[in-house]
């Protein structure tokens, strides 16, 4: 059997011809004689749009169809399952019962508190309405572990919006403090196949993953877009899009890839083809992985207002952590104090409480020649991904016209 | 008088509930509950235009790129706006592709689990007794075709993606068009989903469906209602963007004719809802009304939109009424063949869309947000008419107001008498076994209901009761 080290190479690496749902799958079938059957899943369904589990159906090679028959015993998920009403509810709660301390509990969509959680009646308990709240508490204590699936299960995302009219937490926020050191945020709006699938398996098999400050899973979310970005030259050389469609870096009509913790542009949505994702689309990453998410990072097309260019990093690591917004060293630099302060200190706090102390600021080990910081230290040190693009130094230079890329240019000659 | 309250309604899209009342053995009336609020349209208000089509498609998972399409057309509608042809074909057949998804996965992982035993394992089981009346051999080559759907399905918003970016919530679809360029990889890989998705399509999903029609005759009867429907028109032409290339239109009593915005009206009579004007008529440039949970009478947050007063349905079954000359009923098999044959409309089409894509010419024109200005997006989703309107002021959105194909399909009554389509569909289907009462999802789900869009529109101001159904 892969062990465990090899397993987290595999999947950061999203090596040619690797689909996290085969090798998951391979790995839960070898490791099927360490359990006595088949993983038990309660799958609830909140306040929420389905896109989560609409993207978990479009995961590949396997489709899940045989994944949800072979590989785990899926008891209860409302937009799958045969039954219906209040039987399907007792048989949630019987499951439940059966498997105390062993299933495990998936959660998609954001959790209503306002009233006791009145305004997402999810089902008819035996004695009455069955609200999210309620399921997720009553489920929780008997969770093995709980996974929030998705933005708006996470962190409230998309529907704790100001005004939040119905006051919706993230899972995290509304669990029991005994339960909270269950929670691994697969976040994302919507979450991606592999992630879920992906962390499922080190759950069952290695048991607890690496986790960053927000309880994602490393593994997926530990480097930002940023790092791993393809146009991520074309930044270094002041080669930026002027509007959505052009090919140049986003950065200056609103890419947030900067503090956006997301493994995609290696691993793309839907079919892993090299244009499924925002950059590939040449429209800007909505950094929707993040907590804050979306009002933090709106609005979505707006460029971050550059102040000073380089040299910004501890200014900008200072906002990542007051605001909570990406892992700090994997900002580089530059984004936007008065765009996180003004917005996110106004809506944001309201929306979330803050998760675990961020970690200890990790030394950077700064690429002089562009001022840029390493990824973040995955805790493996022989795992620590290649750059994604060598240092440019060789690229010819020319003359910009936009003032920011004229800012970048003066640095240059500094140096 | 027996009453059945069944919640969740499981397969479809964000459970609702739905409660019936009995009178020797026959469904005598019906309430279709949606029970859970986000309130998208008050987070709207105050962002910035251009943020409106990502944040709208996030309304409903399933059909999230009908939100961003009619989100888009309202906000060029508020500003003269030029669209380019490749940027039209690329909308359309993102579109069209997240349609076939829609379709496929509506038949196969949500309505055939209602007429045939697939498995003998969770999620399949526990589940209603009810004789599967298939041949053996058929229910074997169903079950395996439904688990083949989890692939074609995926396929096709694969197709979708190709130039999207990614489904479900794309990204390429953008105000002043596309901003992906058809280039000759993306046209292949999307010919080859295509290919798959026809066979499958045009073979299987049709055998299917006439299997479940000669086995279950009784449902060519059940769910009949009056023949109103009402289409906003599918897509754009890519010759004449302002225009839907498939046009709108209402039919009420059999009679064909073109759809007036100022002849719909919304109520919130029987909603969780007061204001001083119970009724509204569009265009819908308003503020939504607070809501009230202990109003009277009402029974869903869901509210109740009609055209010339009267209960109109939409989804496949209109458009093949308005466009493929179809005049029989409007049964739970008529409204699945309605569906299917749509499917293959769809297929055809995208075959011919996909090669007219230019690929050296630009799809994308950028749209600059006005400060001040109305605009209206209308448009058919899978299940029926949508409209997205915005107003605009200081370059921030003033209102935004999006009424659903649910609040057409399942919304509440007006009155005592006129009741929402799925609650008359529902009315005088008979119910062989009370404990079992497999009969009520059937109809329920020929429509392919969908409650993540219909409860959008809230804004609680009171402290509510936790309630109970008798
Ligand atoms: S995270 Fe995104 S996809 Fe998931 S429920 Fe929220 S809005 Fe829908
Ligand atoms: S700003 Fe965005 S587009 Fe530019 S390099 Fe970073 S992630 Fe890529």
């Amino acid at each position: 059997m892969l062990s465990r080290r090899e397993f987290i190479k595999a999947c950061l690496s999203m090596a040619a011809g690797l689909s996290v749902p085969a090798l998951s799958r391979s790995l839960m079938a070898e490791a099927a004689g360490m359990f006595s059957h088949k993983p038990v899943v309660i799958y609830l369904e909140a306040v929420t749009c389905t896109g989560d589990l609409i993207s978990l159906l479009n995961a590949r090679d396997p489709d899940i169809g045989r994944f949800i028959r072979e590989d785990i015993d899926l008891r209860y998920q409302t937009t799958l399952m045969v039954a219906e009403g209040t039987p399907a509810v007792n048989y949630m709660y019987q499951s439940a019962e059966e498997h105390w301390g062993e299933y495990i509990l998936i959660i998609e969509g954001a959790i209503p508190v306002r009233d006791d959680g009145i305004f997402g009646v999810i089902g008819e308990a035996e004695n009455g309405p069955l609200t999210a709240l309620r399921a997720v508490r009553d489920l929780a204590p008997g969770a093995k572990y709980i996974l929030p699936f998705g933005v708006c299960a996470c962190f409230g995302g998309q529907y704790a919006t100001p005004p939040n009219p119905s006051e919706v937490r993230g899972v995290w926020a509304v669990l029991d403090q005994r339960d909270k050191g269950k929670v691994v945020n697969v976040s994302g709006c919507p979450g991606h196949p592999d992630w879920l699938i992906g962390t499922l398996t080190h759950l069952m098999v290695y048991g607890m993953p690496e986790l960053d400050a927000h309880r994602r899973p490393k593994v997926f979310f530990g480097r930002t877009v940023h790092d791993l970005c393809p146009r991520r030259r074309l930044f270094e050389q002041g080669i930026f899009a002027s509007q959505p469609g052009e090919s140049g870096c986003l950065y200056k009509i609103g890419c947030k890839g900067p503090v956006a913790g997301c493994d995609v542009p290696l691993r793309q949505w839907n079919t892993y083809y090299h244009w499924q994702w925002p950059i590939g689309c040449n429209v800007p990453c909505i950094a929707c992985t993040e907590p804050g998410y979306p009002t933090a990072m709106m609005p979505f097309y707006q460029h971050l207002p550059d102040i000073n260019v380089f040299g910004t990093h501890a200014a900008s690591r200072t906002i990542a952590k007051t605001v909570g917004l990406g892992t700090g060293a994997a900002i580089a630099g530059h984004f936007a104090a008065s765009l996180i302060t003004r917005r996110v200190q106004k809506n944001y706090r309201k929306l979330q409480e803050p998760l675990p102390p961020l970690p200890a600021e990790p030394t950077p080990t700064a690429d002089l020649a562009f001022g840029f910081e390493a990824g973040p230290d995955l805790g493996e040190p022989d795992l620590v991904v290649e750059q994604a693009q060598p240092p440019v130094t060789a690229m010819p230079r020319k003359e910009f016209k936009s003032p920011l890329a004229r800012q970048i240019q003066e640095k240059w000659k500094e140096k | 008088m027996a009453k059945i309250l069944i919640g969740p309604v499981t397969r479809e899209n964000t459970p609702m509930a739905v409660e019936v009342s009995l009178a020797n053995k026959v469904i005598s009336d019906a309430k279709i509950m949606g029970r859970h609020m986000r309130g998208f349209e008050y987070m709207l208000a105050g962002l910035v235009p251009s943020d409106a089509p990502y944040f709208t498609e996030r309304i409903c998972g399933i059909c999230s790129t009908a939100h961003t399409y009619a989100s888009c057309l309202a906000l060029e509608d508020a500003t003269t706006h030029d669209l380019t042809k490749n940027g039209v074909l690329i909308r359309n057949i993102i579109f069209l592709g997240d349609l076939l998804q829609n379709h496929l996965r509506h038949f196969y992982l949500l309505s055939v689990p209602d007429y045939v035993h697939l498995a003998e394992e969770p999620p399949w089981l526990p589940r209603y007794t009810f004789r599967d009346r298939l041949p053996s051999a058929v229910t074997k080559r169903i079950t395996a075709n439904y688990f083949k759907a989890f692939e074609v399905s995926r396929d096709a918003h694969t197709l979708s993606a190709n130039f999207g970016g990614r489904t479900p919530h794309t990204w390429s679809i953008q105000p002043g068009g596309a901003t992906v360029q058809p280039t000759g990889e993306k046209i292949m890989r999307a010919l080859a989903n295509l290919r798959l998705v026809k066979e499958f399509v045009t073979g299987a999903y049709r055998e299917d469906l006439l299997a479940l029609v000669e086995a279950y005759p009784e449902y060519s009867e059940y769910g009949s209602r009056p023949h109103n429907y009402i289409s906003f028109g599918l897509v754009r032409d890519p010759d004449k963007p302002s225009e839907p290339f498939l046009p709108g239109g209402a039919v009420l009593e059999g009679q064909k004719e073109a759809v007036e915005v100022t002849a719909i009206s919304e109520s919130i009579e029987h909603s969780w809802y007061s204001a001083a004007k119970e009724v509204e008529e569009g265009p819908f440039y308003h503020r939504s009304p607070e809501p009230d949970r202990q109003k009277p009478g009402a029974y869903s947050f869901i509210k109740a939109v009609r055209y010339k007063g009267k209960a109109c349905e939409g989804g496949p079954i209109a458009r093949a009424v308005l466009h493929g000359g179809y005049q029989g009923g409007n049964a739970v098999w008529n409204r699945h063949l309605a569906r299917q044959w749509e499917a293959e409309r769809a297929v055809e089409l995208m075959e011919r869309w996909i090669n007219q894509l230019q690929e050296n010419q630009p799809s994308y024109v950028q749209w600059e947000s006005p400060e001040a200005g109305k605009g209206q997006g209308l448009f058919d989703a899978m299940r029926g008419p949508l409209g997205h309107w915005v107003e605009i002021a200081g370059g921030k959105i003033k209102n935004y107001t999006v009424v659903t194909p649910s609040v057409w399909n399942m919304g509440t009554r007006v009155g005592a008498e006129n009741l929402s389509p799925l609650e008359e569909a529902l009315i005088g289907t008979p119910i062989e076994d009370v404990e079992n009462p497999v009969e009520i999802g059937r109809v329920v789900r020929s429509f392919d209901p969908c409650t993540a869009c219909a409860v959008h529109v809230i804004t609680p101001t009171r402290k509510l009761e936790p309630f109970r159904i008798v």
